[in-house]
């Protein structure tokens, strides 16, 4: 039963970040939380406990990010237009404009998913989890978790345009493709088979 | 409800080329009698292409030097940790006597430090004089902590050194340079601009603005006021009496 070695921690800062930007919406928030989470995991030693290091510093992470919401909901705000000129800038605007809004309206779409729907995304399609270590570090079941991906996956594709023919033509109405004619269920809200909202 | 579920999870394993062989064969056959399933799979997939791109984002690299800095300045020890469950009943028993007394002598409070006690070197006396301005195309003085530079503000915003001093506050070493600047009211305003090295302390509940990828919290304890930021994974503070916060976030934002 290894410990986790400090000294591995710098490279999963990159695809930390990623998950905490996705837990967020906010690339601010997403640095403070990997801070802090590195600064939790690294105020004592700390036991894997069989877990891969990735899964156990998504627990760490998620367990910050719950925290620090919890925090952030007691907290008082205070309007940053007395501050004009202290107006925060998107580092990233400058060198890739078109990237970074497809990839900021990504983030916002996966900011909007339940909490549930999103650490399981996160988890699996950010962090590159096993469904099992996924379900391991978020403490359900394997088969939540694909369900938890699968739902998300659909919202965020059909949020986001679904590349098809059908999505891009006005009126939005299906085309024909062979046996892949798709019927009511693949609208966003209707009641098919497979667009559901409820809890999994 | 059982059927749909585990179709669920079977086409989001399909997607990702995670199901195993024989589910897959399963799968196909069912998808080659229905359009829907076909469908939902292509939503999958589509989704999996869209989550690729954020696979192109890297960390900042304030973010990257911080957390180097914070590994190198996390405690080392030897060993795995203790594992309290094999300490005797009797020394655990003991443990949590004096641990109770602990509590109850110091008046059930955190021990934990706070930036908000640390702010309280910010607003003291300096002990050491002014350290050295080196004006130039982009000025600082020579003086820094935990290989941050202290800013020169004394062209741009009109504050000047006026002393400095050096303390230990939990474990950490704590480096403080004071500058002042004339108020409305004829007088002096001073400001004490303090970083500690070694592990930033723990965010305060505070009303936050966020600057340049920097989240500065606002603090009013005992009629002073302080901006608190990390920098690097540091603790860095701006503390006065009678400055109004507006004024020290314009300071931190130029520190």
């Amino acid at each position: 039963m290894p410990p986790l070695d400090p000294a591995s921690l710098p490279k999963h800062t990159d695809r930390l970040f990623r998950a905490a930007w996705a837990l967020t919406g906010s690339r601010e928030d997403a640095q403070d939380l990997v801070q802090e989470t590195f600064a939790r995991v690294l105020a004592r030693p700390r036991m894997l406990h069989g877990q891969d290091e990735l899964a156990y510093l998504l627990r760490v992470l998620r367990n910050t990010f719950l925290t620090q919401r919890r925090t952030a909901s007691r907290r008082p705000q205070i309007s940053g237009s007395e501050l004009e000129e202290l107006e925060p800038e998107d580092p990233r605007t400058g060198d890739r404009p078109e990237q970074a809004v497809e990839t900021r309206e990504l983030i916002s779409r996966i900011a909007n998913l339940s909490e549930d729907h999103r650490l399981a995304l996160v988890a699996v399609d950010v962090l590159g989890l096993s469904y099992r270590e996924a379900a391991q570090a978020l403490r359900t079941r394997e088969a939540t978790i694909a369900t938890r991906v699968f739902r998300a996956r659909q919202r965020i594709a059909r949020e986001l345009g679904d590349g098809s023919p059908a999505a891009q033509r006005p009126g939005g109405a299906p085309a024909e493709r062979g046996n892949m004619k798709p019927e009511d269920g693949n609208k966003k809200g209707s009641s098919g088979v497979f667009t559901t909202e409820g809890p999994t | 409800m059982m059927r749909r579920r585990k179709a669920e999870a079977q086409l989001a394993r399909a997607a990702d080329g995670t199901l195993r062989a024989g589910d897959r064969r399963e799968l196909e056959a069912r998808i080659d009698a229905s359009p829907e399933l076909a469908e939902e799979l292509r939503l999958q997939t589509r989704a999996l292409t869209l989550m690729q791109t954020l696979a192109d984002e890297p960390a900042p690299a304030e973010l990257h030097a911080s957390v180097q800095s914070m590994i190198a300045d996390a405690p080392t020890r030897q060993g795995p940790p203790r594992r309290s469950w094999r300490l005797a009943p009797v020394a655990v028993a003991a443990v949590a006597v004096v641990a109770l007394l602990a509590v109850l002598l110091s008046g059930g409070g955190s021990s934990a430090p706070t930036v908000n006690q640390a702010a309280t070197l910010a607003l003291r006396q300096p002990t050491e004089p002014s350290p050295v301005e080196s004006p130039g195309p982009k000025p600082t003085l020579q003086r820094e902590a935990a290989g941050i530079s202290f800013p020169y503000w004394r062209d741009s915003l009109g504050w000047s050194t006026s002393g400095a001093r050096s303390d230990t506050f939990a474990g950490r070493s704590a480096t403080t340079v004071f500058y002042t600047a004339p108020n409305a009211s004829g007088g002096t305003a001073r400001v004490g601009y303090t970083i500690l090295s070694g592990a930033a302390l723990p965010l305060p509940k505070a009303p936050a603005v966020e600057h340049a990828g920097t989240r500065y919290l606002v603090i009013s304890d005992n009629g002073a006021t302080v901006v608190t930021w990390r920098r690097n994974g540091h603790t860095c503070i701006l503390a006065a009496r009678g400055v109004a916060p507006k004024t020290l976030l314009h300071l931190a934002a130029w520190a």
